[in-house]
Formats: C-alpha cells, sequence, structure tokens
C-alpha cells in the first residue's frame, strides 16, 4: 500500500484480499448466469414489419399512405429539420429550438423518394406505370391536387375484392395506376429497396423505408405489444421479456399530462433529464444533496461489523498503532 | 416467451410482469446483500 | 520539456502498483455490497466477448442460425446483468457517501460510465434489425430531432448506429470504465462515515 494510503487506513484493519481472483469468480459466475438465462429464456426476435406486409394484408392503409406521401400532407412532408423546412414537427424550449439551429441535414421528399422515384424505375418495366407517371409529372399542380384529393375521398369508400381495393368510379387520373404500381411494387417486396437504395446500391441506410412505415403501420402493431409512449412503452420489449427497465425516469414523464399534451414534450423531457442528470453528475458538490446518504442511514448497515469492532476496541486497552494502521 | 407479456395496472403505472420481476429482484437483491452476513474466514490484521 | 519523461514522473507520483493490484484491503470491504462493482465488470467483460462473437459473424447471423440466437441470448442478458449490477452499485455508493475524501471525480465519471452504457445499449436495440428495432428508431428519433442532435446521429440510418453501437460507444465505456478502476484504485475505497454523527465528512 502506498503511504498516502497508508495514512489515509490509519486506525482501520486491513484483512486479506485478492482482487483478480474475486474478478475471476466474478466473470465464472456470471458467464454461468446469463448463459443459463439464455438457454432457459432465449432471447426476443420479433420480426421487422415489411412494406410487403402492409400492402399485402392492408392496402387500403398503404395507398393512403403513399397517397399523403405523393400530395405533401404526410408528418414527413411537413416534418421540419432535419428532413426539410416544414413546421410540422418542430420543437423549441421558449425562443430556442436546437431543431431548428441544426438545420435540414438529412433531406427527406416523400413524394419524390418514396414515389415518384421508385415509379420512375417501375417505368422501365412496366410501360402503363410509365405513362401514367410521365401524364402526372407534365400536369399543373392543380390538375394534380385535383386527382389526389379525389383519390383520397375515394379510399374512405374503398372495398376489398380479394386482393384488389376496388374503388367508386371517379377522376383520379392517372393517380390511380401510378398508385397501384406502387401496391404492386410493394407487394413484390421491392419498395424498401427501391427506396433506400436508389441512390447507392449497398447503402445501409434505411431511413425513407423507415420513414414510409412510421406513419400508421408501425404505431399500430406498437399498440399491441405495449411499446407506445403512453403505454410506458420505453420500457417494454417485445414478447414475454424484460425491456430497458433502467429508462423509467425518462417515460415517467410522457405519462404527465402537463408534459404529454404539450406540443414540445420531447424537448421538454430531455430538458427535464438533462438537469437531472447534471446534479446526479455533481451530486457529490450540491450541499445538502451530499449529506443525504449521512441522514438516511443506511451506512450503518453495510458498516456494522466495522463500528462494533471499533465500539470493541474503544473499551479495551490498545497497542500502540503501527504506522500500516493494523490492530493487534 | 413471444407472446405479449402481462401487464399490471397501479394508478398510472402501467409495468410488465418481466420488468416488475426484475425490479423486485433488484431491491431483494440489494436488501440481502445488505443483511446476509459475509462468510468470514480467519482474518489476521497486518503488523502483529 | 521531455513530455515521455514528465508523463512517466506524473504517473509514479499518482499511480502505485501496490494500489492498482493490492492484496489487502480494509477489513469492511468484506461485505456482500462490494461485490456489484466487480460483477457490473464482468457483465460488461462478457458483453464484449459475446459482442465480439455476434460482429465476427456479421449483424443477420443471429436471426438464421440456432447458434447465432443463442449468442445473441447471452449478449441479451449480458445487457440485463450489467444494469441489474450497475445499478446496485450506484446505490451501494450513493448510500456509502462514496464520493467523500477527494473522491467526486470516481463518482462522476461512474456516473458517465452509466450514460454512455445507456447509449451503447439504446444504439444496440436499434441494431437489431427486427421490429423491436424499427420501432425504436422511429420513436426515438423525435426525441433527438427535437434536441437538433437528430441531424447528426441518425437512428435510422443502421451503418451509424451499428458503427456507434460496436465500435465508438464500446471504447468510449471502456476507457471510462477504466478511469474509474483507476481512481477508485488509486485513492482506495472510501472510509465509513465517523461513527460519531457530528464530525463533518468532507
Amino acid at each position: 500500500m502506498s503511504p498516502r494510503q497508508q495514512t489515509y487506513y490509519r486506525g482501520i484493519r486491513m484483512a486479506p484480499y485478492d482482487l483478480v481472483r474475486e474478478g475471476l469468480i466474478a466473470i465464472l459466475v456470471v458467464l454461468v448466469l446469463v448463459c443459463g438465462l439464455a438457454a432457459w429464456l432465449s432471447s426476443p426476435d420479433e420480426p421487422p414489419l415489411t412494406v410487403q406486409h402492409v400492402a399485402t394484408s392492408d392496402p387500403v392503409t398503404f395507398l393512403q399512405t403513399a397517397l399523403g406521401e405523393l400530395n405533401g400532407t404526410d408528418s414527413i412532408s411537413t416534418y421540419g429539420p432535419p428532413y426539410n423546412s416544414g413546421s410540422g414537427s418542430v420543437q423549441s424550449l421558449g425562443p430556442i429550438s436546437l431543431q431548428r439551429l441544426a438545420g435540414v441535414r438529412i433531406p427527406i421528399d416523400p413524394a419524390r423518394d418514396d414515389v415518384l422515384g421508385p415509379l420512375g424505375m417501375v417505368a422501365a418495366i412496366d410501360p402503363r406505370a410509365g405513362t401514367a407517371l410521365a401524364t402526372f409529372t407534365a400536369a399543373g399542380a392543380s390538375q394534380q391536387a385535383a386527382w389526389e384529393t379525389a383519390f383520397g375521398a375515394a379510399l374512405g369508400k374503398a372495398r376489398m375484392q380479394g386482393q384488389a381495393v376496388v374503388l367508386p368510379n371517379g377522376a383520379y387520373g392517372p393517380v390511380a395506376p401510378m398508385l397501384t404500381a406502387l401496391l404492386n411494387l410493394g407487394r413484390a417486396g421491392l419498395l424498401e429497396p427501391a427506396v433506400d437504395h436508389s441512390d447507392r446500391i449497398y447503402s445501409t441506410d434505411n431511413t425513407r423505408s423507415l420513414l414510409f412505415l412510421q406513419a400508421s403501420a408501425l404505431p399500430a402493431l406498437a399498440s399491441q405489444d405495449h411499446l407506445v409512449g403512453t403505454q410506458w412503452g420505453m420500457m417494454n420489449e417485445t414478447g414475454n421479456y424484460p425491456g430497458q427497465a433502467w429508462l423509467w425516469l425518462y417515460t415517467f414523464w410522457y405519462q404527465v399530462p402537463a408534459y404529454a399534451s404539450s406540443p414540445n414534450a420531447d424537448v421538454l423531457v430531455m430538458a427535464t433529464m438533462g438537469v437531472l442528470t447534471l446534479i446526479l453528475l455533481v451530486l457529490p458538490w450540491i450541499p445538502g444533496l451530499n449529506q443525504l446518504p449521512r441522514l438516511l442511514g443506511v451506512y450503518r448497515l453495510i458498516w456494522r461489523d466495522y463500528y462494533r469492532e471499533q465500539a470493541l476496541s474503544a473499551t479495551v486497552p490498545q497497542r500502540p498503532e503501527t504506522p500500516a494502521g493494523g490492530q493487534p | 416467451m413471444n407472446h405479449v407479456p402481462q401487464y399490471l395496472h397501479w394508478w398510472f403505472i402501467q409495468i410488465s410482469v418481466p420488468n416488475l420481476t426484475a425490479i423486485g429482484l433488484m431491491v431483494v437483491v440489494f436488501a440481502l446483500a445488505l443483511v446476509l452476513p459475509y462468510p468470514r474466514r480467519r482474518t489476521r490484521g497486518i503488523g502483529q | 520539456m521531455n513530455l515521455t519523461s514528465s508523463l512517466r514522473n506524473r504517473l509514479e507520483r499518482k499511480v502505485a502498483l501496490e494500489d492498482l493490484l493490492p492484496d489487502e484491503l480494509p477489513s469492511y470491504v468484506h461485505a456482500y455490497v462490494y461485490l456489484f462493482g466487480i460483477a457490473t465488470i464482468a457483465s460488461l467483460f462478457l458483453l464484449i466477448l459475446s459482442g465480439i462473437w455476434l460482429a465476427m459473424a456479421g449483424p443477420t447471423w443471429w436471426h438464421v442460425s440456432n447458434l447465432g440466437h443463442y449468442v445473441n441470448s447471452v449478449h441479451f442478458w449480458c445487457v440485463q446483468a450489467f444494469f441489474f449490477f450497475m445499478v446496485l452499485h450506484l446505490w451501494t455508493s450513493f448510500f456509502q457517501g462514496a464520493w467523500r475524501d477527494g473522491r467526486g471525480a470516481t463518482w462522476t465519471v461512474g456516473v458517465l460510465c452509466f450514460l454512455v452504457g445507456l447509449g451503447t445499449a439504446f444504439t444496440g436495440y436499434i441494431s437489431q434489425q427486427n421490429f423491436d428495432a424499427q420501432w425504436i428508431a422511429v420513436q426515438g428519433k423525435d426525441a433527438l430531432n427535437a434536441i437538433g442532435v437528430g441531424a447528426f446521429f441518425n437512428v435510422l440510418n443502421f451503418g451509424q448506429m451499428y458503427g456507434f453501437h460496436i465500435v465508438v460507444l464500446p471504447v468510449a465505456v471502456s476507457a471510462l470504465v477504466g478511469l474509474h478502476l483507476l481512481l477508485v484504485r488509486t485513492h482506495g475505497v472510501v472510509r465509513p462515515y465517523p461513527a460519531n454523527d457530528r464530525e463533518g465528512d468532507q
């Protein structure tokens, strides 16, 4: 022991200790524990939701999502930074919006990325889709809007006939064959590759395809698994498994109406957790708080043997202390 | 194990049985660690 | 000034090998609560080993192989063990007032280990390439976008998240845990509160 520590521990009985052996035993014990748990309980692996699944099992939702992206009314088209300069999901704390300050660094244009772009690829193998696309892009904005509005209204009255989505007659122009072609692309399992790999064939970035699914398909499934924010979802896991229980305090704030109902809910929660985290970091220097352990007294339980020894040795005549602070 | 777990509701708190088990186990293990006597071997101080 | 010799002299002053690897400790360390720290480190060690195995086989392996799924399960339960023991270690250190006598930095570095560990777990969950990963990503993006972080840390970008999870954050956690251990060993474990409550302890 260094002289500094000898001085610090003066008056305290030392005992032999083997840190390396303790470390090895700890590794062995934890290894047995985790290998046993892994063999007994395995781990969750709920398969990802695919656009193919949505296009096949719920084509109306698919078409509504695609239409929303085409006419720019979906939540991503109006989101704001980092995707675009909208304001639908921009949050601020008072006058400061870190979201705006960060800027548009992940440019997403759902109409181009998720609808028109993939249809351009489909056009190479499906001439009818190509013709519809050409008709659409050549038309003026107000004509496009008229077709989109009519199609959107019709989707509300859609019915299924086998696998086909049947709409009432209407003036949908090229929008109907365009989105039908997109639906078929989705059913073939090719929408994700078309949107995620259109720029770079080996991209590992799933931003566009995930944003396509996040509108309604993912939340619907998440709700069944109790993963939604108002269900303390952040703590939870798919299947009968523990989740991230350590996020309890973070997810707690989303259950507080004042936070949950605010348009700036996320920034408020982050700010609150930021302050609490700062307090935890500098706890040793916060007067009052740093006295809590002494006041709570749990330390008396932790060190009860030491205190008992000290009390006993106080009643027994002492030999002079050795420099290393050992006791007889 | 892939079925949706049971959720317990108390006041505004919703917690899954696996999470409650994990947290409960933490409290129990901590309490046991506080109160269980550590096996004592014949210790010797230094400087005898 | 010779940087090498000044670093060596600094280390010689501050770090004694007999403190890094002592063969005796204060007798009060013989208590179960003192095992939570090493249990946390053991969990981290096994997390890294199982993680290396998963990384060597690639991110798809555990979805298509029984052995891969088992190794992933070990990795999953190591995460649970890591946070389980780390929180118990935090509770212990708190109730001991373990920051006393100049050990404030040890506490702060410990909290940083916890925080970076949270980030490592988060990026790990996002790297699973399953439904849970999809959901955590699309949910997490809103909170991170709201504070301007999402523009630089894109939770929907698998490549970026995977890179953070298997390289950047494990290195950060390991460095912080190493620093935490160095501080614990060079200062030594904190003394008990004085039996007489009226004495100060800072």
